[in-house]
């Protein structure tokens, strides 16, 4: 888990978004902004009302505490798995999906910035089991250059969302769509290559429920077509393996 | 081999949109940040489950989490989860329904339980689990809703019925499943019809009575592991060890059963014992008449005046007075002229000797009117239980007899589902027949939880039927030390439906009480015998295992 602290995390996610987060020893007492409250906290009816009226609006103090014991009716439990942070987790994943940022260097004569493409891509591998990785993947837009593990390279650059002085960009040679293409093509061969045990199990567990499932209708004739082809799509839903890309974020990224 | 493929197809055309037009788009933090959540968010590898380590403050029992662990990796979310009462059922469904919406494989699922439980479970899953479900009330939207909580009655009502069919759930739960071991009921029928791709069937008592139960609950989930009907009379029917064995193996691919005596925790102790009563001279006559009367040529109608008799004279009235005849008549004049009943006064003294809370269980609903009024006369305070109350009601009634009253009266529908684990004595005012509903009395104090002893106490007038019965099963075959699901197994092997009903007809086979005395111990050494014979077998099962 990449989160390590949650306490920690939350003073951060606030933060970021413009709330104000005093720390006692219950936990964190946060001043939400308006946007904030209409996000997290359930009352739709308040900002309709206060919309319609052309009001300022009064957003919420909030309270909260990732340690269960020092929760109560004033003071909100945030933890993993709870209604609050699904809620945060959603925020937090439709704020950073899209970006473009210039790397932050300080140079004194004309500097290219080369144009990257920049994608998070989480595989779910899905039949009996589930399971999810994510890859980040680089590709550089001028010579098709890519790399694996780009969010940590990424990070160990600075990262700024203006321009910075005396840089200039190079215009793509390969376009967004087709770059990420490449990116999508490349992961699918690696695929393409791996062993698949987890589908293969799966598939072989479909077909013995579907050979069952024949054989429990084909003696009973009092159970109809329909019923099977239910029975059928249940089975199916359960074990037909499939894969599935979805991309996380992503993004353009100018470096030297 | 097929695999099917699901691509991003939006991602890029929404990137290269935003590119063009120059909107604002996240800084490195915000980016950073996405990335680590969704890293924390992934489902992780096989063989761990994400809810252990997203709930921290409830404490799992390493049974549950290893039944959750189970029901995902081995039998691919289709189970039945039939621990015996008290062990946490309703948590292990948590855990697994938790784990699979952690997981993203459950969003839309159905939750049918007893309508007396449908509170308790909303909010024991929003407490513990932090899930958030909707009750089924006067208009529920089905498809609307993600997670619905209902009670069967009002699912197969139309024009609920027809909407629900049409949805597809991702999981399915069913709580008190037993009730759905005849394939040719409304309910059964029902179930087994709605599109659901997990299914979690929960029982205490999966086996109640005959081999057809196991076979249209293990059908519900996986249609074919056992056959179908015809071809699995024709096979498991037989009685051998070996089929037995074969089945015992097919039926474990799709239930989970924790036994308290399995299970490494400490449990409090079950201190058990029998309050011999005797009648007044006057009442033992009343006994006698009543017996001897033949009031109808169903045997079964007597037995049941009887038992009546043994519980309360007002529980024998609301019957008698249902006859026309002028010998009920007669009878009903007599009753009326007795005394107090010998056993409520013996309950009256007993509660006072306890003097702590108590739960009293009785089968007859005049019987919990009769001992409401006298337990007050007698200055102690007490709260009804039914079955038929409604939702708040049962909460109402619980929270009432926690705060203000010594004494819970409850009948038999009070039995399921709620927890009281803060009484510690159970008084059996008067025994089922059915040893499966003894044990969900007691289940209701004596479960996870119970941080004391709990004292049980069985009432029983002597030399009536009541005594025979407590004798037959309760001292002979040892009911309340041994494991239950044998004794179900037994009267499979027996051809016993049920021991209620071989009581009732070897009552009213019999022209004497002798006979009666005979026939039960005749039964009772069967059992006996066979259970010691199962006790072997599951010895030396064990040590081939081992």
């Amino acid at each position: 888990m990449t989160i390590e602290n949650l306490h920690d995390f939350l003073i951060e996610y606030f933060t970021a978004n413009h709330c104000t987060v005093a720390e006692d020893e219950d936990g964190l007492n946060i001043q939400l902004t308006a946007e904030m409250d209409e996000r997290l906290l359930n009352r739709p009816f308040y900002w309709q009302y206060v919309k319609k009226l052309n009001q300022q609006g009064q957003p919420m103090h909030l309270k909260v505490t990732t340690d269960y014991l020092k929760a109560s009716r004033e003071r909100s439990y945030i933890y993993f798995g709870t209604e609050y942070f699904r809620k945060i987790s959603e925020d937090v994943l439709a704020k950073g999906k899209y970006t473009k940022l210039y790397q932050n260097i300080n140079v004194q004569q004309q500097t290219p910035l080369y144009p990257w493409l920049v994608a998070n891509i989480k595989i779910t591998l899905q039949g009996k089991t589930k399971q999810e990785v994510i890859k980040s993947i680089g590709l550089n837009l001028i010579n098709g250059t890519m790399v694996d593990k780009a969010q940590q390279w990424l990070a160990d650059e600075q990262w700024q969302t203006t321009i910075p002085d005396y840089c200039y960009l190079i215009t793509p040679l390969i376009s967004f769509k087709h770059g990420f293409l490449r990116i999508e093509q490349y992961l699918l061969d690696q695929l393409q290559n791996q062993q698949h045990e987890w589908a293969e199990l799966s598939y072989q567990a479909l077909e013995e429920e579907c050979r069952l499932l024949d054989y429990f209708f084909e003696h009973d004739s009092e159970q109809d077509q329909e019923q099977y082809e239910k029975e059928r799509a249940n089975i199916k839903a359960i074990y037909q393996p499939s894969i599935l890309l979805t991309v996380i974020n992503g993004g353009v990224f100018y470096l030297r | 081999m097929h695999i099917e493929l699901t691509r991003d197809q939006t991602f890029i055309d929404c990137l290269s949109e935003k590119l063009t037009t120059n909107q604002p788009m996240a800084d490195w933090h915000e980016f950073q940040r996405t990335y680590n959540m969704a890293q924390a968010l992934l489902v992780p590898e096989s063989h761990t489950l994400k809810v252990s380590e997203q709930i921290k403050h409830v404490n799992f029992l390493p049974h549950q989490l290893e039944t959750a662990q189970t029901v995902l990796d081995d039998m691919n979310g289709r189970a039945i989860l039939a621990d015996e009462v008290g062990l946490g059922k309703t948590i292990e469904a948590g855990l697994i329904l938790k784990e699979y919406i952690l997981r993203g494989l459950v969003k839309k699922a159905l939750i049918i339980v007893p309508a007396s439980l449908v509170n308790q479970w909303a909010s024991e899953l929003h407490e513990k689990f932090f899930i958030r479900t909707t009750i089924a009330r006067k208009k529920p939207i089905w498809s609307n809703e993600d997670i619905m909580i209902t009670s069967i009655d009002l699912a197969k009502r139309e024009p609920h019925r027809q909407e629900i069919l049409a949805q597809h759930y991702d999981l399915l739960l069913i709580d008190e499943a037993h009730k759905l071991k005849n394939h040719q009921t409304k309910n059964y029928q029902f179930v087994q019809a709605l599109s659901k791709k997990y299914c979690l069937l929960l029982t205490a008592t999966p086996i109640q009575n005959k081999l057809t139960d196991v076979f249209n609950l293990v059908t519900l989930l996986r249609p074919g592991l056992l056959g179908n009907q015809r071809t699995f009379l024709k096979t498991f029917d037989r009685g051998s060890k070996e089929l037995d064995a074969e089945l015992k193996r097919l039926v474990q691919k799709v239930m989970v059963r924790n036994l308290r005596s399995e299970t490494s925790l400490d449990w409090t102790k079950r201190h058990v014992q029998t309050v011999p009563i005797s009648f007044t001279e006057q009442e033992y006559q009343f006994y006698h008449d009543l017996e001897q009367s033949c009031l109808q040529d169903f045997n079964t109608t007597k037995t049941l005046y009887l038992r009546e008799f043994c519980s309360s004279r007002e529980a024998l009235y609301t019957s008698l007075i249902k006859e026309q005849s002028n010998q009920s008549k007669q009878l009903v004049q007599q009753l009326e002229g007795l005394p107090h009943h010998a056993k409520a006064l013996k309950l009256v003294e007993l509660i006072k000797t306890i003097n702590e809370k108590c739960i009293v269980f009785t089968e007859y609903r005049a019987t919990q009117v009769y001992l409401q009024w006298l337990l007050k006369e007698h200055g102690i305070s007490s709260v009804p239980f039914r079955g038929g109350f409604k939702r708040g009601k049962k909460d109402w009634m619980k929270q009432l007899f926690k705060d203000h009253a010594q004494v819970l009266i409850a009948t038999e529908a009070g039995g399921e589902g709620i927890n009281l684990q803060f009484c510690h004595h159970l008084i059996n005012y008067d025994l089922p027949w059915n040893p499966m509903r003894v044990e969900q009395r007691i289940g209701r104090i004596h479960r996870y939880g119970q941080q004391q002893d709990v004292h049980i106490y069985n009432f029983a007038i002597e030399q009536t039927i009541e005594d025979h019965v407590l004798k037959l099963l309760y001292q002979k075959i040892h009911l309340f030390e041994r494991i239950i699901g044998q004794l179900d197994h037994i009267l499979a092997k027996l051809d016993v439906d049920s021991i209620e009903d071989e009581i009732n007809t070897i009552i009213g086979g019999s022209r004497s009480i002798g006979e009666i005395k005979i026939k039960m111990n005749n039964l009772a050494a069967v059992i006996d015998y066979m259970q010691q014979d199962q006790e072997e077998i599951s010895e030396h099962d064990n040590r081939e295992s081992s």
